[in-house]
């Protein structure tokens, strides 16, 4: 995910758009039978089962990388992912009854979500501008407020309130912009 | 035939290479099996010397538009998963004399990542030098914080599912336990530990 900043000239905005053209035909091809908003692309391959179920909101997108995203809804099951959230390589989202995503959040690569682990099935909820970072499990059940972070590697077992970060194995929680403010990382010995 | 196979992607790869110009600079000794995919590489030169002992097995894939220095003996093992290699614009990843790296490893560079020689990397591990998003705010995409290089010196042993965030400088020996996010910095012969992660020994 390395974006472009400032302006850029016009003709090549135009050729840029063009070439994600492939993209987004992809994108649609992949989500045939599922209910999908405009603009949403898709860079690489990925494993669609249970389009019936699946609502896919605008201009969301997928990362291209070495594993492919799967999104598997199963018979009676929904999954539904808002505008505008971005996902990076590898991410598993696999609904028995429900898994509902907000609008704007972003997933990093290797995240797992499911809502059914064989002992349970209890639908996960997923806020507005939720970040969840590379390689972060969230079991079934779990509810996770607006603006939360969840940190890389972390497995989260119970809700996050919304402007929290989950971190660690289990994962506990701690406010947002504690580990910022305390010193750059890197800075001493553990 | 799968020798054929690997000379003919062999040859393939480095005429991709050279057809972008890519900038991977390779070490002495280097063979390039399999399939290497080099994208987005946009900068002139250097594929230096295409010499014999580094091994890329599978897919490694190498994005982006900085420079990656692979050293002599390196071996790249992407047969069951692939590696991936990215690089942000002005970034050096380097990987030292005779580094191994399984499979599905991805390092990302956006300023320098520094594996030093001998250093192991097990399956699926990660490392970043930059966290690509804020933390606070609604700034999900708007641009990337500040990059902190990695450097992990000689002889470190990561297990797999490591995670190694922006900033960590693991010291020489250092050995991560499987599935360990670690962000701060090592003594020499350290052990670390679990999520977070903690230093086991020497105590």
């Amino acid at each position: 995910m390395i974006g472009t900043t400032g302006a850029e000239w016009m003709p090549l905005r135009v050729l840029r758009t063009v070439m994600r053209l492939p993209g987004f035909v992809r994108a649609s091809l992949l989500f045939a039978g599922a209910k999908t908003g405009w603009s949403v692309h898709s860079a690489g391959p990925l494993l669609v089962q249970g389009a019936a179920g699946i609502r896919i909101g605008d201009e969301v997108f997928f990362l291209d990388g070495p594993l492919r995203t799967e999104l598997v809804c199963r018979p009676g099951a929904e999954l539904d992912v808002g505008a505008r959230t971005g996902f990076n390589y590898g991410v598993s989202l696999q609904a028995s009854r429900s898994i509902r995503i907000g609008v704007e959040c972003a997933f990093g690569a290797m995240v797992r979500i499911r809502d059914d682990d064989g002992q349970r099935v209890a639908p996960v909820v997923i806020g507005e501008h939720v970040w969840i970072a590379h390689g972060a499990i969230i079991e079934p059940g779990v509810t996770i407020g607006d603006d939360a972070v969840v940190s890389a590697g972390s497995v989260v077992m119970s809700d996050v309130p919304a402007r929290m970060m989950a971190i660690g194995n289990p994962a506990r929680l701690m406010p947002l912009g504690l580990r910022r403010s305390t010193k750059a990382p890197g800075a001493a010995e553990v | 035939m799968a020798r054929i196979l690997n000379l003919w992607q062999r040859a393939l790869l480095q005429l991709r290479v050279a057809g972008q110009g890519a900038c991977v600079e390779v070490g002495p000794g280097v063979s390039l099996l399999g399939q290497v995919r080099v994208r987005g590489i946009r900068r002139r030169d250097v594929l230096r010397r295409a010499a014999r002992a580094v091994s890329l097995l599978g897919q490694v894939r190498v994005r982006g538009p900085g420079l990656v220095r692979i050293g002599p003996g390196v071996r790249l093992d992407g047969r069951r998963s692939a590696i991936e290699l990215v690089t942000g614009p002005g970034a050096e990843l380097t990987l030292g004399e005779g580094v191994v790296i399984d499979e599905g490893v991805s390092i990302e560079a956006l300023r320098s990542v520094r594996i030093g020689a001998r250093c192991r990397l097990g399956a699926f591990c990660k490392i970043l030098d930059n966290d690509l998003h804020f933390v606070e705010g609604e700034g999900i995409r708007e641009g990337a914080p500040g990059s902190h290089p990695v450097t992990l010196e000689e002889e470190v042993t990561l297990g797999p599912r490591v995670i190694i965030l922006p900033g960590a400088h693991l010291g020489r020996g250092t050995r991560v336990k499987p599935g360990a996010v670690f962000s701060h910095r090592t003594r020499a012969g350290a052990e670390v530990m679990g999520h977070p992660a903690r230093v086991i020994s020497p105590a």
